[in-house]
């Protein structure tokens, strides 16, 4: 992040995560790598308290997980307003949440840039890669259309946004318009994620590069910011996956506005700047 | 979906944001490789955790409710059990004050009683004595009587020669 110190030709800004080497027809980008890391981090502390757990034999680290995991699942039992389905869901909008935040936080530690590897930084956060958020966004819209089949069945959940133009226009129009609005969805859920993270990374190497070297005394302020900003944007994904998930899931001929007033507060504000 | 990653239109326009299906393939079966994993061993263990921490909550709370009923029937029966004391030791007072003065009317009226009859014997036993002193004062009159008489007669009194006196005495009277 910071390598840019040194280089009289300004920050090193690249919209693409950038490839480090190829397996076969794959290549693994430093967005990957860093990905990686993150979710072997995961991986590590969430074994890690479940075997806390099982011993119930608790430390600070496992009670903090285990209480953000609790407070989470709580949320999503909220808005899928049934314990069994928001067990079904949790795995997916949870992990999101987690794999999100470890990502978001560890790309602001100070070896993400400086290391590179033939001139390109070796590790590079992994939100900050299109791919990967709308590798998210795609999963997310596609389980909250399993979902909705699930509920509604094929047919029914086709009748959200296909109806006799003839017989039914105004049902036409609104079925057109709510499948726009799921393409919008996929769209603005990849690029919330990816525009906020890639703008802190170039946030921090602007004005890394202005401060030069004051860097270390005005960098942590904006590293700060970064860390809520990655938490935040975390949350928003996870809460944005899980609404998506229970709306497919709710009752389609009541209308949206009344399928959102019956989600909880922080479910309702957030749907409806997802909407908005 | 080959065309939406082809070097013209939105392929071009995905190309330029790194966008590839290669790429986005990998992350999407890495990504649900995680999920799978984190739902196959560890969220399970966690909510298992949770529903135990919840069990014994639960658990708690109802020994808890348990413990406040016992609390207050013990509190009720104790409450009970020193009002049933409190009456009873009333009533124990209040029949032993009535026995005491019943007792102490009783002892009063018998220490009357045996103080009447000693009084009344003591008055018996007077006149008795009084009759006896006054019949010992007769007969040591008499017997004075006739030793003054014997002396003034100049001769032995017997009993014939007193009673003939006597009934002298007595006709002299008349």
């Amino acid at each position: 992040m910071m390598s840019f110190l040194l280089a009289s030709d300004g920050p090193h800004v690249s919209l693409v995560a950038e490839p480090i080497f190829q397996i076969g027809p794959l290549q693994i980008r430093n967005s990957m790598l860093l990905g990686l890391l993150g979710t072997a981090l995961m991986l590590w502390l969430f074994f890690y308290t479940v075997q806390r757990a099982r011993q119930r034999r608790h430390n600070r680290l496992s009670i903090a997980i285990l209480w953000g995991f609790e407070t989470l699942l709580g949320t999503v039992e909220e808005v899928m307003g049934s314990r069994e389905q928001a067990r079904r869901v949790a795995p997916l909008s949870l992990t999101i949440f987690f794999l999100v935040l470890i990502n978001n936080w560890l790309e602001l530690l100070p070896f993400v840039g400086p290391v590179t590897w033939h001139g390109e930084p070796l590790l590079r956060g992994l939100a900050s890669d299109l791919s990967f958020t709308a590798a998210l966004a795609i999963i997310t819209m596609v389980t909250a259309q399993i979902w909705a089949i699930r509920t509604h069945g094929f047919f029914g959940n086709l009748g959200r946004y296909f109806a006799n133009p003839f017989t039914q226009p105004m049902h036409a129009f609104e079925g057109f318009l709510e499948l726009i609005a799921e393409f919008s969805r996929l769209i603005a859920l990849a690029m919330r994620l990816f525009g906020n993270i890639f703008g802190g990374e170039v946030l921090l190497a602007v004005m890394g590069f202005i401060t030069s070297w004051a860097a270390p005394l005005a960098l942590p302020p904006f590293m700060l910011l970064e860390l809520f900003v990655g938490a935040v944007q975390a949350y928003v994904f996870f809460m944005l996956a899980t609404v998506f998930v229970a709306l497919g899931a709710a009752p389609h001929e009541i209308e949206e506005v009344s399928e959102l007033n019956e989600l909880p507060a922080p479910a309702q504000s957030v749907a409806k700047q997802a909407g908005s | 979906m080959q065309f939406l990653f082809s070097d013209s239109g939105i392929g071009g326009l995905l190309g330029a944001l790194g966008i590839d299906w290669k790429t986005l393939t990998l992350n999407i079966l890495a990504f649900l490789v995680v999920v799978w994993v984190m739902g196959k061993f560890v969220y399970p263990a966690l909510m298992k955790a949770l529903d135990g921490k919840l069990a014994e909550l639960d658990e708690t709370t109802k020994a808890r409710k348990a413990a406040e009923q016992q609390l207050a029937k013990a509190e009720e029966s104790a409450a009970q059990i020193i009002a049933e004391a409190r009456t009873a030791a009333e009533q124990l007072v209040a029949e032993a004050r009535d026995d005491a003065s019943a007792l102490a009317k009783d002892t009063e009226r018998k220490a009357q009683a045996q103080a009447e009859r000693i009084v009344a014997e003591a008055r018996e036993q007077l006149a008795q004595e009084v009759l006896t002193a006054r019949h010992e004062l007769g007969q040591e009159t008499a017997r004075l009587v006739a030793e003054a008489a014997e002396t003034i007669l100049q001769e032995k009194l017997d009993g014939n020669r007193d009673a003939e006196l006597i009934a002298r005495a007595l006709e002299g009277h008349k």
